[in-house]
């Protein structure tokens, strides 16, 4: 009672308007709640013990989530710096080999290659086939 | 804290079940009574909260759509002064309620308050002094 009596004190010091209130809890529940909460109770507690823990909880909760989405968000990011700086350094160093090249090589040389290009090519594919031609079809087939 | 009698139903099983998985961890440095109240209060600031985020409500519309529940609630016998009371708690933020509850119908001393909220009986005070001016001013100025 003398709790009570320094709680209403107290709250008459701030809000007399708010003490004449009288206080009372408004809200209710039915006669059986507090028995049929035990059982309700009892049954959850019944089942998550025969169900074991739930894992998916866990793995996909929401700081699981969090994560994911930020490994996702890194790797794009990652990846699209990767490309964008491999591309550059491709072409810088094509263009720079070139540039070498031609400054560098005598054109003749240049002209030569070029020319020979296809000759060489042409001798590589014929020396291919005559080496196909030479071995029996029978071992290219064990080989296999 | 919840007016919904469902809400509150949700809420007062996942405590008694948090209490009955987690009793092997209390080591008996605070009453039973405060560690009970440490678990109420914080699942009920979680309910709201994840409440929020899932109905993706803000404050001031979940305030409204709670208040719906005096008006339509069996659960709820209160005259119109109690109604407009409870409409003025919603309007305080969730901590603040919590202590102006815990206060006001609970009447617990703020030692206790302190132990179960974790924060100083100093700012509790001023907390409940903030919650009942507040209410006050919803009530009777408004």
């Amino acid at each position: 009672m003398e709790k009570h009596d320094d709680i209403l004190k107290e709250l008459e010091s701030i809000s007399p308007k708010l003490a004449e209130i009288p206080r009372k809890d408004s809200f209710q529940v039915q006669e059986d709640y507090f028995t049929r909460l035990s059982e309700t109770v009892h049954q959850r507690i019944h089942d998550e013990q025969n169900q074991g823990k739930v894992i998916r909880g866990h793995m996909f909760g929401p700081s699981t989530l969090k994560w994911a989405a930020a490994f996702i968000v890194i790797g794009i990011l990652g990846s699209g710096y990767y490309y964008f700086a491999w591309n550059s350094f491709y072409d810088r160093n094509i263009a720079t080999t070139e540039a070498y090249i031609l400054e560098n090589v005598d054109e003749e040389i240049i002209t030569d290659y070029f020319t020979e290009l296809p000759d060489k090519a042409n001798k590589n594919k014929e020396a291919i086939d005559n080496s196909l031609d030479n071995i029996d079809e029978e071992i290219i087939i064990e080989g296999l | 804290m919840v007016l919904s009698h469902d809400d509150a139903n949700d809420i007062t099983q996942d405590v008694f079940i948090k209490c009955w998985n987690k009793i092997a961890e209390f080591r008996g440095d605070s009453q039973l009574f405060t560690w009970l109240y440490r678990i109420a209060t914080n699942e009920t600031i979680n309910f709201l909260k994840q409440k929020r985020q899932k109905m993706f409500i803000p404050f001031s519309k979940m305030e409204k759509k709670m208040s719906y529940f005096l008006d339509d609630s069996m659960n709820f016998s209160g005259d119109e002064i109690q109604k407009k009371l409870q409409s003025a708690l919603l309007k305080l933020p969730d901590k603040q309620r919590l202590v102006f509850n815990l206060r006001y119908y609970d009447e617990m001393e703020y030692k206790e308050m302190s132990k179960v909220l974790g924060t100083s009986e100093g700012a509790l005070k001023a907390s409940y002094h903030h919650a009942v001016k507040k209410v006050e001013k919803y009530i009777f100025y408004d």
